[in-house]
């Protein structure tokens, strides 16, 4: 079977027909054929027309007469789209499969354009899988980047706030079952901050959807599903009860109230962990981290823009009720402050820094990191000490020795200390908050 | 062996799953001389000479091992790691995967961009486009596999099932409490779901033009699934979060669950599979496989012992890279430099990944080899399957550190070599010919269960 003898014979036009009938012998398509009504294989030629095909039985006899096995026209015979180098697959009227890897010969034979198998087309054209590869990368980036953030804001904001009632109730359960302790604050210092936020919660058009709740546990506030907000006497302790420090992250926390963060989070990973399986649905046994590596680096993203989004939030907040940004700024370098004097101490200690201090003191982690935490359980009591120094006595630890803080702030600026407020993000933020606040 | 009873033949290895790969078409490399009708005598003389010619590539297939000369007191066991021989009137016939991982490639890039473009509705084009190269590129005995399904069915039945999984998933999230009643009706409706998927599946598929059927009733996969309701209602009673406040008992069945998952892992797997074996045909011939439970148990008895050994090497190669990174970087270390940490993360984590696979590649291939060497397709075919651990754990750690390595771009070349080592490792022994399997009716089907066992991850792969 060659691709010459078949095309001339499409391109002799009416003399086509008669040529084939007068000319019995081996020409024709090679094919296998399969009629539909057992699983025997027959090896078979093809003798296309403009017409009509026949169907020749290929025998082993030399002299053997042909065997016509079918006879039907052209048109009634269906030939399936290509798929790379698969045998085109004709599906006859009654049911019967002839199966041909000559792909030349049938595409000449029934004068297939372009335009009738144009995936395949596509699939075959180098310029059509790099468009495809670029468009692929830029629909990703383009998702990655605005889509997905986007429409989850879009849906967050249309979500009633009662939906996420139960799992800020379940949240709130979870971590005072494991990290909180009831708070040591005094009365007196409760209601001082709570009439701050009362305030702040009002002017934010919040009230009566946000609760504040003290615990006791390392510097932090939480924003909870549901609307709680967690305020740690740790934090106070750090801000020596200053009243404005304490607002200011009170208001980046009703920040992420009001921008439904938590709602936002939620949305944001389930829809980048259905692409990225979705992409990576066609390889079994390939390790989770395959895909579970882009979903975590994509939410880290969305995470750091939802700060970015609290704090600007936070910056208009303050100045509604009189405040400034500037608070925001010194509220940050507080704690900024604090995490050097942790890397200080460390350094100076024999056993270095425990590993888990990177990820512990973010002003508002999202809840889920918080079970890492456990291991603060473990956590030696020279560790304590030398931490309590820097959240309860922090001026006094740090004093006189401003040239090693000023050199480590410099390091951690360049981007090669993993302390969580020192990252040159939290530079950024609190650049941002000065700006805002003159 | 020329009267074979009713019709038979088989697909061998994963028919339902197919798998990657174009290639050149050997149409013409089985020159099977089986023409003429009247041949009913000529058979023999052929067939004979035939089975002494197949004897190479069988004894290439095969590196000549025999299962009854394997190892284990317990013969059905060998089957989980040799292939059967053969008899004297049988011929190999191996499968063959002549898809290329650059063919696949640019199917898969073509059809992703389109799923990604059209907001994933072209995916049932892609789901369709993509097993079609799997199927056509699988070939056995002069013919290869076709995949019939037609994409408006399969797109409403993603949409359905797609919004069911949203509402599932929204509601899960926001509503922990709600989560274990909605598991449980999903594990209700699992059943149910899996007849139907697998009937959907198996009636798209086709060989020779010649569709496969699965016939199982609701009442078979109930007999294999009951032990998930079992797990879902334990989860209802008992919810499996460990809580320090609460009393021992408490937290003791807490862990029912989880018992009761571990105690019938086996079972569900093992039956699975024989739901599919012992329910199906080929046209008109009834496929059977007859593994016993047991085998299932020993396989996943000997992994646990495998897990442990796998965890132990795992724990000493993560900390024989870690230990000497963080005390050559001790003062690094101290100041918390980032990327040392992303380093050593990586470093204590990966020897982990690696354990993890070769343990899945070890039930895995023991599983398939366990079940395809003791099915039948008709009278006159056997499934042989010879697929080995070493190298599917190979395969599965290079296509993790190729696709990680690529951002994605060697998910094709990781499928197709996938497919190819699990196609090949597979061959059918067949005694006289085909011709005798008749087709049987295309039954009605639906692709909404299929969808939603895409979605809920019911996973009823060969």
């Amino acid at each position: 079977m060659n691709a010459t003898s078949s095309s001339a014979e499409t391109n002799g036009a009416n003399g086509a027909e008669s040529a084939a009938a007068a000319v019995p012998t081996p020409s024709g398509i090679s094919a296998t054929w399969f009629d539909g009504k057992t699983a025997r294989r027959q090896l078979v030629r093809l003798q296309i027309s403009s017409r009509t095909i026949a169907v020749v039985e290929v025998t082993n006899d030399v002299a053997g007469a042909e065997k016509v096995i079918a006879h039907v026209p052209r048109d009634l015979v269906r030939v399936s789209e290509r798929i790379a180098n698969t045998p085109y697959r004709l599906q006859f009227p009654d049911g019967a499969l002839a199966i041909s890897d000559d792909h030349c010969s049938i595409e000449a034979s029934f004068q297939l354009s372009p335009r009738t198998h144009w995936l395949s087309r596509m699939e075959r054209a180098s310029w059509a899988v790099v468009i495809a590869l670029i468009g692929l990368f830029g629909a990703l980036y383009a998702a990655y980047e605005f889509a997905i953030p986007r429409v989850a804001a879009a849906v967050a904001e249309r979500v009633p706030r009662a939906a996420e009632a139960t799992l800020g109730e379940t949240t709130f359960e979870t971590l005072d079952g494991r990290m909180f302790t009831p708070t040591k604050l005094n009365a007196a210092q409760q209601s001082q901050i709570a009439d701050e936020f009362q305030k702040l919660a009002k002017a934010a058009g919040l009230e009566g959807e946000v609760t504040l709740k003290f615990r006791a546990m390392q510097p932090n506030a939480l924003a909870i599903p549901g609307g709680t907000i967690v305020v740690t006497d740790g934090l106070v302790k750090l801000f020596k009860d200053d009243t404005r420090m304490v607002s200011a992250v009170l208001a980046h926390e009703l920040g992420h109230v009001h921008h439904r963060h938590s709602l936002k989070h939620l949305l944001e990973g389930s829809v980048s962990a259905l692409i990225v399986g979705a992409l990576a649905g066609d390889v079994s046994g390939v390790s989770a981290m395959v895909t579970a590596a882009p979903v975590i680096l994509s939410t880290l993203k969305y995470t750091r823009e939802s700060e970015r989004e609290a704090d600007q939030y936070a910056f208009e907040l303050l100045r509604k009720v009189g405040r400034s940004p500037q608070d925001f700024a010194d509220a940050m370098q507080r704690l900024e402050l604090m995490e050097l004097c942790f890397a200080l101490q460390a350094k100076s200690t024999p056993g270095g820094a425990d590993a888990s201090t990177a990820d512990e003191f973010d002003i508002d982690p999202d809840t889920e990191d918080r079970s890492r935490s456990d291991a603060r359980k473990q956590r030696n009591a020279t560790t304590q000490a030398r931490r309590a120094a820097c959240i309860e006595g922090l001026d006094q630890t740090i004093a006189g020795r401003e040239t090693e803080i000023t050199q480590l702030r410099k390091q951690s600026r360049e981007g090669r200390t993993g302390y969580m407020h020192t990252h040159p993000v939290t530079g950024e933020r609190i650049r941002a908050a000065e700006s805002a606040g003159k | 062996m020329t009267s074979s009873l009713p019709p038979d033949l088989a697909p061998p290895s994963d028919p339902l799953v197919p798998v990657p790969a174009p290639a050149p078409t050997p149409l013409s490399l089985i020159p099977e001389p089986l023409a003429k009708p009247a041949s009913d005598s000529v058979g023999e003389g052929a067939a004979e000479q035939l089975s002494e010619k197949r004897a190479a590539s069988y004894a290439a297939f095969l590196g000549d091992q025999r299962a009854e000369q394997g190892a284990e007191p317990n013969p059905e066991n060998n089957l989980m790691v040799l292939a059967p021989s053969a008899r004297g009137n049988e011929r190999i016939e191996a499968f063959q995967f002549t898809g290329t991982a650059g063919d696949y490639f640019r199917v898969w890039i073509v059809n992703t961009f389109l799923v990604i473009a059209t907001l994933g509705l072209w995916s049932p084009w892609a789901k369709i486009r993509k097993r079609r190269f799997f199927l056509r590129n699988t070939w056995v005995a002069g013919a290869n596999f076709e995949f019939h399904a037609s994409p408006w069915p399969i797109l409403r039945g993603r949409l359905i099932a797609g919004a069911a999984f949203a509402i599932y998933w929204f509601s899960g999230q926001l509503n922990p409490a709600y989560a274990p009643w909605i598991a449980l009706v999903i594990a209700l409706a699992a059943p149910w779901l899996v007849v139907s998927s697998l009937r959907f599946n198996l009636a798209n598929t086709s060989y020779r033009n010649l569709r496969f059927s699965f016939e199982g009733k609701l009442r078979e996969a109930i007999i294999a699934l009951w032990p998930i309701w079992m797990v879902a209602i334990s989860t209802v009673l008992y919810p499996p979060v460990f809580n320090e406040r609460g009393s021992l008992a408490r937290n003791a069945l807490s862990g029912l669950a989880y018992v009761i998952f571990i105690a019938f892992y086996p079972y569900l797997h093992g039956k699975m599979r024989l739901l599919v074996l012992n329910h199906s045909r080929y046209g008109h011939a009834p496929i059977a496989c007859t593994t016993r439970l047991r085998t299932f148990y020993t396989i996943y008895g000997r992994g646990v012992l495998v897990a442990i050994a796998l965890y132990i090497g795992a724990a000493i190669a993560a900390i024989a890279l870690v230990a000497p990174l963080s005390a050559l970087f001790a003062s690094a270390l101290a100041s918390m430099n980032r990327a040392l940490l992303v380093v050593l993360i990586v470093a204590g984590t990966l020897p982990f990944a690696m354990a993890g696979l070769t343990w899945y590649a070890f039930t895995q291939t023991r599983l398939i080899n366990a079940t395809f060497n003791l099915t039948t397709i008709s009278t006159n075919i056997r499934v042989f399957s010879k697929i080995t651990t070493g190298a599917m754990a190979k395969l599965y750690i290079v296509n993790t550190l190729a696709v990680i390595g690529t951002l994605g771009l060697a998910i094709p070349w990781a499928a197709v070599r996938t497919a190819k080592q699990r196609v090949e490792t597979t061959a059918l022994a067949v005694s006289g010919d085909f011709d005798d399997i008749i087709a049987d009716a295309v039954p009605d089907t639906s692709a909404t269960a299929d969808a939603a066992t895409e979605f809920f991850s019911l996973d009823i792969a060969l």
